[in-house]
């Protein structure tokens, strides 16, 4: 993030701690993105996606005292929603009835170049363990190093490490396999 | 066919939430704002210095408050236990005194049965 956004996050704060709502609905509209595609990432539902987002920015609002920079601000929201998607999974009942909205949109134009490759990589990273599935969440979505991935889940950088290399070698073997010998 | 590196860049691009999403935010802060301004008023109040003293030296007041409270009432306990064993005491020496007593007027009486002289002891010895 730039230095003048750097700054006008530091601003939009200030503002939200002298009581002013808008102030915290533009801080809402410049994270929304990312909260909630972490989120959407890894409960692939649109609606628990959104509630949790939803929740993530409440619990942010009853913590902004305690946010010290924007760059502090990124990360305190990329951990409590890490978190808090890794809690709503485990809370999760194993069949749930998926509801109109859940059911994936058709293919449109925003799409991948192969939906069917796209499809396939969704069920594979849907089938890892939930932080290995997290920390590549991390790492390709919002591009993170070990490191930062590591603070984020409050894990060791070798744990991270190791599950992200493994998570990739499975999902490298189970495409090759099934693309049948395309090397990926 | 992309690299797998890109290919989970690509599927893992952001995505915007449904467009109002922030004012529903806001509308559920909204809802609970009256819980939450009323622990922000109560935190805000605790921030300013001088209330902060005040607030503390409240605390220390019923501390001590407290105390005074609990001390008066072993005070009053240990005088009351005090009054009733003084009371016992003197019941049981004035039960004490009033057996003496007894036993002294007894005592007299054998002696002075035992020392009364016969009317007649020489016939007596006869």
């Amino acid at each position: 993030m730039s230095k003048g956004a750097e700054q006008s996050v530091e601003e939009l704060l200030a503002r939200c701690a002298g009581g002013d709502s808008s102030a915290f609905g533009e801080i809402i509209r410049e994270h929304q993105s990312m909260v909630y595609s972490l989120a959407l990432h890894f409960l692939r539902s649109p609606s628990m996606a959104e509630d949790l987002a939803q929740e993530v920015f409440l619990e942010l609002f009853r913590n902004l005292a305690k946010i010290k920079s924007g760059a502090h601000l990124r990360f305190w929201l990329r951990r409590v929603a890490c978190h808090r998607s890794i809690d709503r999974v485990r809370r999760r009942p194993p069949y749930e009835m998926l509801s109109l909205e859940d059911v994936p949109e058709p293919a449109s134009a925003e799409r991948a170049d192969d939906p069917l490759l796209e499809a396939k990589l969704w069920r594979l990273v849907g089938a890892l363990p939930q932080k290995p599935r997290m920390a590549l969440i991390l790492r390709y979505q919002e591009d993170l190093e070990l490191r930062e991935i590591a603070e984020v889940m409050e894990m060791p950088v070798n744990t991270v490490k190791s599950s992200l290399e493994r998570a990739l070698a499975l999902l490298r073997g189970k495409l090759a396999r099934s693309m049948k010998g395309v090397k990926v | 066919m992309k690299p797998l590196d890109d290919e989970l860049r690509s599927l893992f691009r952001r995505k915007e939430p449904p467009e109002d999403f922030a004012e529903r935010v806001l509308a559920r802060l909204e809802a609970a704002t009256p819980r939450l301004t009323l622990a922000r008023r109560a935190s805000a109040l605790y921030r300013r210095p001088m209330l902060r003293w005040v607030a503390v030296a409240a605390v220390v007041l019923c501390v001590v408050a407290g105390l005074g409270v609990v001390r008066h009432h072993h005070q009053q306990r240990a005088r009351a236990q005090a009054e009733q064993a003084s009371q016992e005491a003197i019941l049981a020496l004035r039960i004490t005194s009033t057996e003496l007593q007894t036993a002294l007027e007894r005592a007299q009486h054998a002696t002075m049965q035992a020392l009364t002289v016969p009317k007649n002891p020489k016939s007596e010895m006869e």
